[in-house]
């Protein structure tokens, strides 16, 4: 059967697109815990799945589509209300690369 | 070695909803003060959740069937994950398995240009970096955070710049015809990038490719062209150095610097192409049916290239008249309203406007020598004087001046040599200025074209009296008679019959 | 008077009949709070300043014979995930850790607008992720039924606050069990409604196509009430249904016992489950055998996949709900970092507590380029076999009876350090969340070492009306439901 080992370098990378970073304690914990998970998941592959379609909603019922009319919006204050990293009315984010 | 060009063109258009693609709020994001426009959801608070606005599908499907596109029934949203600030979910709501529509076409310079889709998505928030201090900050602001982009992207069809500047051109005029969007290259609301490579084929008969370049933040029509010329040029001289060609992992994403006019790498974004697309579980499918769709068609407009085609067939006005006047949306629509009235006139007592009609339904349908001389009549005005008119004043033209009656009886006049071309000229302006009937205005300035020969052998004599020289001129070369006629017509005020004029001249002066 | 241990209608009695004030009753609780919470440690908040401010509203209301509200006098104990307006919401995590919402739930609303008074914000696995409460990221909840035993899970603090009578009803979430499981572990009712029938919008999402806003009570008959207010089509939710919502009160007594066909899940009731649970379990069927329903053997035979469905969909979910969490608009954050990357790196590795990493990272990995068909499309589609089964066995049968944990509750500690037996013990509620059923939790007695067990009701799509009156009559013939915790 496949064997679905998690290497190091693999955690590294899947970390990486999260945007989380791992202390190497916490990538000792994981990953054993990571792959015997995933393993589990390997009970899915002998199930015939031909001609059957995903299921993304359980519950499909029509219309949802918004009239395009404006309603209330934040105060700038409001907006800006949950952090202090604010300047001038805009959220700021230091040490930010250039695009 | 043969270079083929191989562009393809991906082209945002900002639509202008009143609210946003997600959240009821204002999708108005110009010379607003920052993060005004926000709310749970545009601003990715925890808990929120989006719910799509209707009218922007629609003109999606809209935009989609007057490019050509089939709408799919059944489409739905996904989420394109990626970090970075301005993207406050951290994903993005975007469409990438069953889009709005789907194959559509442009034909460009006798080229088909092929239409691979045409999708809804969100617009990002806005970035502003500076340093201060010594320290680098980015400033943002999520106004524009969640407003409706079409995205509309073209098969690598296209195999010039110059054709990819037309594209464009077509593109934002189908747009503003719509309605939909401002589709204004500097202020934002389209946006374009090419993705470029060349087809080489060597001496020795291989064919091969260069590696792919993407080109974004180019902010004008002319910079498209000039950016596409400069990386067809930079890849070629590349390929002649390093023989690279196109692979999966080689394409690259180049800025365009409009300062030096060359096109530059990126920093490579990092993982960003792992996207990790899936199906939006808070947006249940989106299903249009066909009578809805059939009634998004019919609230489409004549296009502009089945105008042209009608102006030129059944008005009989030049290409370069029928380009001209349909650039404009608006204006074509004002100045087509005068030519139906015409047609109408007889058959209708009430001149209801009727705008847009189509071809099919004119051609034929009375008498059509008639409709156009009155189209050239008309469309020379638009042209020459109102379009110089506004030009001046810098307005658009404005409906409620324009008169379709006065239009008929300039025209009846001129045709009857009453007035002449120039005056008539000067009176519609007046007339759109005031109000009052240019034909009243004409006469009340004593405008009215002489044509009376004994009126015209009087002025033409005193004309001769007061012009020896020319005279002499004329009888040396008869081929200045022009300058006695333009005197002829400066005494009578630009009232006489210019061709009369010139006629009772030539007889006196045998 | 005991204000704890009165029904929704008998509080609202006592208003309109003058027996007692809104503010005497909320004094009465924060008073019990202050007694009784130390010990189980069910909330991360107490919103004195609010409940009391809402009694005088209430109050006020009355003094002036204005009409209040269908819950007026009524405590309510929201689970932190719930945004609160001007109320500090944590999510139980220390990434959200001060956060103070500019906006509430929809169904948070709905109940403040019929006068419900909250007492406080209740203690969650953080963002709901976990079985046990043991994950929060502040401290761990106690069963209420024995202080070293675990409560269950994500909505812990919801269920103990409930068993011990710190509030009349509380709100919770149930995305794979999340309201079932603690309700059953610590001996109380809870609902998990079908999916949509409650707004998702103001609650931190975990898994957008499973989670389920929903009630405990210490009896089906204050659920039904509380689910009449908060059901129904929002707006700001487009996956919430447009369906007429029921009279759920008045429809207590309509379903009738005699005849009705009651499936048991054979895959429900095999050597996995405890013989204790499941001899209580079994018990429950029998009793409403009692009554003239029929039991029956039924099958689901994909019971086995639902977990592994389960856990690649929702951390798939959660991968993506949990990008927005990088403390630049709300939330903790943290100065270091060089670049864009390494600050986004620091501030979610810094404050994320492990389960939610877990996920986050379990979910990246199943929709990343090259597993994403083998994984997610899969699972996907296994959804559909499951969804299939439901729909196929509850029409032949009236509805579905099954335990709802393996196990009653465990010591506090033992399960946490081995994260696949913590989702193993979620065996018996994720398919329900997988297929979007409705299901309702009861208690059905007590093991040998007086700890609670419950087994679930399970109807088709909205029939929340049917599985509600065979509870509520299943309630007047037992009184599990009416046993207290010694506290």
């Amino acid at each position: 059967m496949s064997s679905t080992k998690i290497t190091l370098e693999t955690l590294d990378h899947i970390a990486k697109l999260a945007r989380i970073k791992l202390s190497d304690h916490e990538k000792e914990v994981f990953l054993p815990q990571l792959e015997s998970v995933i393993e589990y998941f390997d009970v899915l592959n002998s199930v015939n799945t031909d001609n059957i379609l995903p299921t993304f909603r359980v519950i499909e019922e029509s219309s949802p589509l918004r009239e395009d009319i404006v309603g209330e919006s934040f105060s700038q204050k409001l907006a800006l209300s949950s952090t202090k990293n604010t300047q001038d009315g805009y959220f700021v984010v230091t040490n930010t690369i250039k695009k | 070695m043969k270079v083929t060009p191989i562009i393809g063109l991906e082209v945002h258009v900002e639509l202008r909803t009143q609210s946003k693609m997600f959240c009821s709020c204002s999708a108005t994001h110009f010379h607003v003060e920052a993060n005004t426009n926000t709310c749970p959801v545009c601003l990715g608070l925890p808990g929120a959740l989006p719910v799509p606005n209707s009218t922007a599908c629609e003109w999606c499907i809209k935009l989609g069937i007057a490019l050509g596109c089939t709408p799919n029934l059944t489409s739905f949203f996904e989420r394109k994950n990626y970090f970075y600030p301005d993207l406050a979910k951290g994903y993005q709501l975007t469409q990438f398995e069953k889009p709005f529509v789907v194959n559509g076409k442009l034909v460009i310079d006798g080229q088909e240009i092929r239409i691979n889709r045409a999708h809804m998505e969100e617009d990002t928030g806005k970035s502003i970096h500076l340093t201060t201090s010594g320290q680098d900050l980015t400033l943002i602001d999520y106004n524009r955070c969640g407003v409706p982009l079409v995205e509309i992207v073209s098969e690598p069809d296209i195999t010039s710049a110059q054709m990819a500047k037309n594209y464009l051109l077509k593109i934002q005029q189908i747009i503003r015809y719509l309605g939909i969007s401002d589709a204004d290259i500097e202020k934002g609301s389209m946006r374009c990038e090419p993705t470029i490579n060349l087809k080489i084929e060597t001496d020795d008969g291989q064919t091969v490719y260069t590696p792919l370049a993407e080109i974004k933040n180019v902010a004008s029509l002319t910079g498209v062209q000039i950016a596409i010329d400069f990386e067809l040029n930079r890849q070629l001289e590349e390929f002649k150095q390093t023989g690279e060609t196109k692979s999966k992992t080689n394409k690259t994403t180049r800025g365009w610097d409009a300062d030096k006019n060359q096109t530059f790498l990126q920093r490579e974004k990092e993982g960003s192409s792992d996207y990790r697309y899936f199906p939006e579980p808070d947006i249940p499918y989106i299903n249009f049916t066909q009578a809805e769709i059939d009634a998004i068609k019919a609230s489409i407009p004549e296009l502009p290239d089945q105008k042209i085609e009608k102006y030129k067939t059944v008005y009989g006005l030049s290409d370069y008249d029928a380009q001209t006047i349909t650039a404009d949306f608006s204006f074509a629509n004002i100045y087509e309203s005068i030519i139906i009235d015409y047609i109408y006139k007889n058959k209708v007592n009430d001149l209801t406007k009727i705008v847009g009609k189509s071809l099919k339904d004119l051609v034929g349908f009375t008498d059509s020598a008639k409709v156009k001389d009155f189209a050239k009549f008309t469309a020379n005005l638009f042209l020459g004087a109102i379009k110089t008119h506004l030009n001046e004043t810098g307005e658009d033209l404005d409906q409620s001046k324009i008169n379709s009656q006065f239009f008929f009886d300039l025209f009846t006049a001129v045709s009857n040599s009453e007035i002449s071309a120039t005056v008539a000229k000067q009176v519609i302006i007046e007339s759109y200025q005031t109000g009052e009937h240019p034909v009243e205005i004409a006469k009340s300035k004593g405008l009215i074209q002489v044509s009376d020969s004994g009126e015209i052998e009087k002025i033409a004599t005193e004309v001769i009296t007061n012009n020896p020289k020319a005279v002499e001129d004329y009888k040396k070369n008869p081929m200045s008679i022009g300058f006695l006629i333009g005197q002829l017509m400066k005494a009578s005020r630009g009232s006489a019959n210019p061709v009369i004029a010139k006629n009772i001249l030539e007889k006196l002066l045998k | 008077m005991d204000y704890s241990t009165l029904s929704i209608p008998q509080i609202r009695q006592l208003l309109l009949g003058k027996k007692a004030t809104a503010t005497e009753i909320t004094q009465f609780f924060l008073a019990k709070i202050k007694l009784i919470d130390p010990q189980i440690k069910a909330f991360i908040t107490i919103t004195e300043k609010e409940a009391l401010g809402k009694a005088a509203e209430i109050d006020k209301k009355i003094a002036n014979n204005e009409t209040i509200g269908k819950l007026a006098g009524s405590i309510m104990a929201v689970k932190d995930i719930f945004l609160t307006k001007d109320i500090e919401t944590t999510a139980s995590s220390q990434v959200l850790k001060g956060y103070i919402p500019q906006y509430s739930s929809t169904v948070y609303q709905k109940l403040l607008d019929q006068d419900a008074i909250i007492i406080g914000k209740t203690n969650t696995d953080p963002f709901a992720f976990g079985g046990s409460t043991e994950n929060s990221g502040f401290f761990t909840t106690k069963n209420p039924w024995n202080l070293d035993m675990i409560p269950g899970g994500s909505s812990g603090g919801s269920a103990a606050a409930t068993a011990a009578n710190l509030c009349h009803f509380a709100l919770g979430t149930d995305t794979g069990g999340s309201i079932r499981q603690p309700a059953s572990l610590c001996g109380v009712s809870g609902l998990k409604p079908t999916y949509g029938l409650n707004s998702r919008f103001g609650i931190t999402a975990m898994a957008s196509s499973f989670d389920c806003p929903g009630v405990f009570a210490r009896s089906v008959d204050d659920i039904a009430t509380v689910t009449q207010i908060t059901a129904g089509h929002d707006k700001n939710d487009a996956t919430s249904t447009h369906q007429t919502i029921p009279d759920y009160s008045s429809l207590l007594d309509s379903v009738n016992l005699k005849g009705l066909k009651i499936g048991l899940p054979k895959e429900y009731f095999t050597q996995a489950i405890n013989p204790e649970v499941k001899a209580k379990v079994l018990e429950a069927a029998k009793v409403l055998e009692s009554k003239g329903a029929i039991l029956k053997e039924v099958s689901l035979p994909s019971t086995n996949l639902g977990l592994a469905v389960y856990y690649i969909l929702v951390p798939s979910e959660i991968s993506a709900n949990m990008s927005r969490y990088e403390g630049i608009r709300f939330g903790q954050t943290s100065p270091d970092g060089s670049n864009i990357i390494s600050y986004y790196m620091n501030v979610r590795g810094q404050f994320m507590e492990p389960e939610v990493k877990r996920r986050i990272i379990i979910g990246t990995y199943a929709l990343s380029s090259g597993y994403y068909d083998a994984y997610y499309t899969k699972a996907a589609k296994v959804r559909t076999l499951i969804k299939q089964e439901f729909e196929s066995v509850l029409a032949d049968v009236d509805v579905i009876l099954a335990p709802v944990s393996p196990t009653s509750a465990w010591k506090i500690g033992e399960k946490c350090s081995n994260p696949l037996e913590m989702y193993l013990a979620d065996a018996y509620t994720v398919c329900i969340n997988v297929a979007g059923v409705p299901s309702l939790a009861l208690p059905c007695g007590f093991n040998s070492n007086n700890l609670p067990i419950g087994f679930q009701l399970i109807g088709n799509f909205f029939e929340e009306s049917k599985i509600m009156s065979i509870g509520h009559q299943y309630q007047q013939i037992t009184d599990y439901h009416l046993q207290q915790p010694k506290l």
